[in-house]
This record gives C-alpha cells, sequence and structure tokens, in this order.
C-alpha cells in the first residue's frame, strides 16, 4: 500500500547540507502494523514528513519515489495532498499537551477534520466526533466536546489526538512517538487503547518509537534506522530473535529486560550518532561498532536479504552468512 | 462574571478617585491662575476669583469640586463664557471620536495586514521593507509626521486643504494617517512576531496534517491565536490615540477636544482641565474594562476572576 523506495532527503543549511535520508526504502502493507526505531535523529519524523507532503522549509527530497496506492506522493500537488492528509493518512504527534489549538474547542477541531474529508453536514459531523470520542475511550464525550484542550489532562488530549486522527478512517496512520510525552501509567493505557483500535480498525499504522518494547508488544515488523537509512528491517521475531545488525543488537542491549535475565548488564550504544553534515564515506556505523573491518570504513554495505522479510546492512553478512551477532 | 465586573467597577472608581486628586493638586502647583494677565486690575482679579471660590483655602476648593463631581457636575468653563464643562464635553467629543475611532480601525486593519504580509514572507524583501517602514512609524514623533504630511501634500502638492478640517473625507486622510502611524506600525510588527511564534508550533503542525488549506490554517488557527496579543494593545492604544489627538487637532486645526484640552492647561481654565482630565481617565478605563471581557473571550485559558 505503501512503498518508499531509495528516498534521500537533505536539509540545505546554511552550514552545509544535513543528509536526514540516505536512501530509505521500506514498504507497509494494507493492516500491517509497522515499527520504525532509531535514535534521535536517526531520520524516523523526517520519513515521516515526506510521507505526508509536511517537509520543512530548507529541507528537499533529492532523489526516490514514494508511493502510496499508486499516488506518487512527491508529484502529488498540494491541493491533492490536503484531501490525502487527515482523509487517507493521518498522523498523531508525539506531544499532546501542544499539539491541540487553544483557542477552540475539540469539538471544533475534531468537527473540523471531519468536515474536511466526508460529506457529512454540521450535525452528523458532530455525531459522529462524538461517536468517535466514546470509541477511544474518552468518557462524557459531549461535554469534553465543549471543553478547551487546557482543561484536559495529557492522556485525554491524546486520546483526543487519536479521535481525530482515525475520524476520517485513513488507509494509513502515522504516529509519531505518541507515548513519549506521557506519564508511565497514561502510555500502558495509550498502548492498550492503539492496540485495541488495532483490531477494529483496518488501517495499516506507522508507529515511530525510541521503544523496542513497546514496538515487541504492538508491531507487525520492525524497520531499524540509524543516520537516514533503514539498517535492519524483518518481522518482529526476526529482529528480536535473529537479531542481524549490530546497532539493533545494540538498541536491544538498551532495554531493560522483562524476563528476569539479569546477568547482561544494560548497555547504552558508545559513540554519538554520526554528523550528517559530513557523512563518512562508508558505513555510518563504523565508528561505533564492536565489529568494524577494513571494508566498513570504506564502502557502505549493501542490503543483504537474510530471509524474505529479513534484511540488514552490514558487512559481517558477508563473513558468516548467519544473520546473528553476538554481542 | 458578576463578581468580576463589581471588582473592576470598584476598581475604576478607585482609579477616577486617585487621577481627580492627582490632577487637581498638581493644576494647582502649576504657577499662574486663570485670571492672570496684564491688563487685569488687582480689583478685578480678587472679584473673579471670590466668584469662583478661588480665594478659599485650597483644600475647601478641592472638597468643594469632589462635591459637585459627586452630582454629575464638572463646573463651568471660565474661558468659554457662559458654557458648563459638560456642554463642551458634548459639543467638541463626537469630532475627537470620530477621528479618533477612524484611527484606531485603520491602525488594527493596516497593521494586521502588513503584519501577516511580513510574518508570510519572512525575510523576504516585503518583510524587510515592512519592517524598516513600521520602525521609522515607531519613532518618528506624530507631530514631525503630521507637519511633513502638511508640507508635502497640503503645501507642495495641493492635495488636500491645511485648513479645511474634515469638511470632506478626503480631509480625514493626513490626520488619520498622523495619528495611527505609531499604533499601526506597533501592531504589524507585534503580529509579525505573534504569527512567527505561532506558525512552527505543534498545533499548526496538527491543522496542516488534518489537511486543512493554507489559507485557512492562517485565517483560523493563526489569526485567532495571534489576536490576543492584539486585544492586550488595544487598552493602551487608546490612550496613545486620545494623547496622540491633542497635537493632531493642533497641527491639523480640528476643533475637537483635545485642541480644547490644550488651550485648557495653557489659560489655566481649571474646570476644563478637570473635566477633561477625568473624561478621558474615565474612557480609557472602560476601554479597559472591554478589552478584559474580549481578552477572555479570545483566550479561553483565562478565567474572570
Ligand atoms: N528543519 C530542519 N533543519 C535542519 N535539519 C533538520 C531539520 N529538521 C530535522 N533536521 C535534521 O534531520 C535529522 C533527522 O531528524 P528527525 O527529526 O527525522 O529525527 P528523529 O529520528 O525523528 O529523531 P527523534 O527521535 O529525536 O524525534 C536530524 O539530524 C535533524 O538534526
Ligand atoms: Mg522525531
Amino acid at each position: 500500500m505503501l512503498s518508499i523506495n531509495d528516498l534521500h532527503f537533505s536539509f540545505f543549511t546554511p552550514a552545509g547540507e544535513v543528509r536526514a535520508l540516505n536512501g530509505v526504502s521500506l514498504d507497509v502493507a494494507s493492516g500491517e502494523v509497522v515499527g520504525i526505531v532509531g535514535e534521535s535523529g536517526s531520520g524516523k519524523s523526517v520519513t515521516a514528513s515526506v510521507i505526508t507532503g509536511l517537509t520543512q522549509a530548507p529541507g528537499r527530497v533529492k532523489s526516490g519515489e514514494v508511493m502510496f496506492n499508486e499516488i506518487d506522493i512527491l508529484s502529488t500537488g498540494e491541493k491533492a495532498m490536503q484531501k490525502i492528509r487527515g482523509g487517507e493518512i493521518s498522523m498523531i504527534f508525539q506531544d499532546p499537551m501542544t499539539s491541540l489549538n487553544p483557542v477552540f474547542t475539540i469539538g471544533n477541531q475534531l468537527i473540523e477534520a471531519i468536515l474536511l474529508h466526508t460529506d457529512k453536514n454540521h450535525k452528523e459531523a458532530r455525531a459522529h466526533a462524538i461517536h468517535m470520542m466514546s470509541q477511544v475511550g474518552i468518557p462524557n464525550p459531549e461535554i469534553r466536546m465543549k471543553q478547551y484542550s487546557h482543561e484536559l489532562s495529557g492522556g485525554m488530549r491524546q486520546r483526543v489526538m487519536i479521535a481525530m486522527a482515525l475520524s476520517c478512517e485513513p488507509k494509513l496512520l502515522i504516529a509519531d512517538e505518541p507515548t513519549t510525552a506521557l506519564d508511565v501509567t497514561v502510555q500502558a493505557q495509550i498502548l492498550d487503547l492503539m492496540k485495541t483500535l488495532r483490531s477494529e480498525t483496518d488501517a495499516a499504522v506507522i508507529l515511530i518509537t525510541h521503544d523496542l518494547g513497546i514496538v515487541a508488544d504492538i508491531c507487525d515488523t520492525v524497520v531499524v534506522m540509524y543516520a537516514g537509512t533503514v539498517v535492519e528491517r524483518g518481522t518482529v521475531d526476526e529482529i528480536y530473535d535473529n537479531t542481524a545488525h549490530p546497532y539493533t543488537r545494540g538498541l536491544l542491549d538498551c532495554l531493560p529486560r522483562l524476563d528476569g535475565d539479569t546477568d547482561s548488564p544494560l548497555e547504552p550504544i558508545e559513540g554519538l550518532p554520526v554528523d550528517l553534515l559530513n557523512m563518512p564515506p562508508g558505513c555510518p556505523f563504523a565508528s561505533r561498532c564492536k565489529h568494524t573491518m577494513n571494508i566498513c570504513l570504506t564502502t557502505p554495505s549493501p542490503e543483504f536479504e537474510l530471509s524474505e522479510s529479513h534484511t540488514s546492512r552490514c558487512w559481517l553478512h558477508t563473513a558468516s552468512r548467519k544473520a546473528e551477532v553476538r554481542a | 462574571m458578576i463578581s468580576f465586573t463589581i471588582k473592576r467597577f470598584f476598581g475604576a472608581v478607585l482609579t477616577l478617585f486617585i487621577v481627580c486628586t492627582l490632577t487637581f493638586f498638581l493644576m494647582n502647583i502649576v504657577p499662574g491662575g486663570p485670571f492672570l494677565s496684564e491688563k487685569t486690575s488687582q480689583q478685578t482679579l480678587d472679584r473673579m476669583n471670590e466668584k469662583y471660590g478661588l480665594d478659599l483655602p485650597i483644600h475647601e476648593q478641592y472638597i468643594n469640586y469632589m462635591n459637585r463631581l459627586l452630582h454629575g457636575d464638572l463646573g463651568i468653563s471660565y474661558k468659554r463664557q457662559g458654557f458648563t464643562v459638560n456642554e463642551i464635553i458634548a459639543e467638541k467629543f463626537p469630532v475627537s471620536a470620530k477621528l479618533g475611532i477612524i484611527a484606531v480601525i485603520w491602525s488594527i486593519f493596516s497593521g494586521v495586514i502588513l503584519g501577516t504580509a511580513a510574518a508570510m514572507n519572512r525575510n523576504k524583501l516585503l518583510d524587510r521593507a515592512i519592517m524598516f517602514i513600521s520602525t521609522i512609524g515607531i519613532s518618528v514623533p506624530g507631530f514631525i509626521l503630521g507637519t511633513l504630511l502638511i508640507y508635502l501634500f497640503a503645501e507642495m502638492l495641493g492635495w488636500v486643504s491645511a485648513t479645511d478640517a474634515l469638511g470632506s473625507p478626503k480631509q480625514y486622510i493626513l490626520p488619520v494617517i498622523t495619528l495611527s502611524m505609531q499604533s499601526m506600525s506597533y501592531i504589524a510588527r507585534l503580529i509579525r512576531s505573534t504569527i512567527l511564534d505561532v506558525i512552527d508550533s505543534d498545533f499548526i503542525k496538527t491543522a496542516k496534517a488534518k489537511g486543512v488549506s493554507r489559507i485557512r490554517i492562517i485565517y483560523k488557527h493563526i489569526m485567532r491565536n495571534a489576536l490576543i496579543p492584539l486585544v492586550t494593545y488595544v487598552g493602551p492604544m487608546t490612550a496613545f490615540i486620545i494623547t496622540g489627538g491633542f497635537y493632531v487637532e493642533r497641527i491639523f486645526n480640528i476643533p475637537g477636544l483635545g485642541d480644547y484640552f490644550v488651550r485648557s492647561v495653557e489659560t489655566r481654565d481649571y474646570p476644563l482641565i478637570m473635566g477633561l482630565t477625568i473624561f478621558l481617565a474615565l474612557l480609557v478605563i472602560v476601554v479597559n474594562f472591554i478589552v478584559d471581557i474580549l481578552y477572555r473571550v479570545v483566550d479561553p485559558r483565562i478565567k474572570l476572576q
């Protein structure tokens, strides 16, 4: 349904070209839930902004292709994109505290979205908004409709955002760190909600997060990004049980283990993310990797196909065609 | 809402009381008096002072004045014989009010448009031009601008008459521009900076992601937020335009309240000074009260209390 092919995107800043995306490819099938993980600055949000056509000013797509249901997003005009945004593709952002307009009621903002993308009249849109609010577990939706965002808790606001995003039955929902700004108990509630909704709607979901734990919980497949490239992708089982890329291994080692295995200590990945202004010629992860070989420093690794659904960009796979990297 | 109004009412009464008292004593500290001129003999002077109660000790004068004020009587003008201050206000205020209201509307209208245009073209030529003009607009005093405009458009080009004050709609142009230049420039800068604050905020991102059109994002989602600081500026702007009116009416020969005010101070026409000060203070208080209510309408985060 969504297919991104070798996407290159840069911000042309006064300091130089910030290469935010360097050949990102990924596919999302209808109904699939794809997790995108990676450290801060790896290009997760930029990827989302390209999909929705909401890229920011000094940034420009250099090459690549984004196809959404036979529509070529990159060559679609602004008017047509407005129809797609909020209609077929909708988004949920990180910070629910600031994602709603403070001077309009919740109802006003929900109804606005519904009126934009359906033929409902105002009364029907209102009824639909109330229905959506109760569906995402907001008590007393009729009262909430008349309230302003400052009168709602963070969790409630994020529920409103979810209701808004789902109100026009999107085919693709992009959630950019939807729980990061919430406290832990509320996080769990929102994740539960997303899991429930997952089974109720047939929308495909791209879930962007730092948290591999969340990914294991909700996603079908995982895309691991580093320095604007997809370093590894596969099903959740493949990523967790057959970890192929040293970077993914590193991310997993950062996770506190809930299964009682306390022998292996938490290990953050050493070193700093690569400078996107001065990309090294070889593998961007080489400077931080424990398995760096000579070739890693000079030539970026191609994508190795480890199974039909599992790929990894690491030269180690030529040495041992074995997909496992042991730390 | 009701307790808010009551609180504000008492606040207003207190402010007015302080304004009256201060003006009264300040006015009396300033040397000179209403009937001092070389031609009057000491005898006439004494008679006049007695007639208007100016021979009494100052605190008695004050009490007499406040007593009359409580009954809504602002007294009789010393200089414009036979007219009460109330009558003068009733006659002259409409002239000033008309000019002032046009200037307020024009300031807001043109300021908002210029500020929006500047913000939408951030750092481009249009933005730079508007910011340049508004910097000048804020810093050039009105009496200089007014004099310049008269010189240019009345004396040199002859497009308007320098003497026929407000005689025809065309005659309003120069006084309105002079009177509104500073507030227009200020509003343009204010609107520009608030739009630039708001435009990168998350809720604008949400609106875009919802598929709201660019135009609608500007006039609905951004403007409504940009109105909040604008509304808070309406109070000071009113005061600005009232005081600005003093010299604008002078320069353009407009027979309004402002011109009277200036002359009343020059001639020490005590009741007129007092009356006009109180009236204008009341005006500012009323406008500020309306602004407070309006502020709470445009910004739902603020509760009346
Ligand atoms: N407006 C911009 N101008 C210049 N560089 C930018 C801009 N926006 C993003 N970048 C750069 O692009 C890179 C990718 O940013 P992106 O926001 O996609 O990261 P992310 O993976 O979403 O990180 P996070 O987890 O912190 O949200 C970063 O290095 C960032 O510095
Ligand atoms: Mg991000």
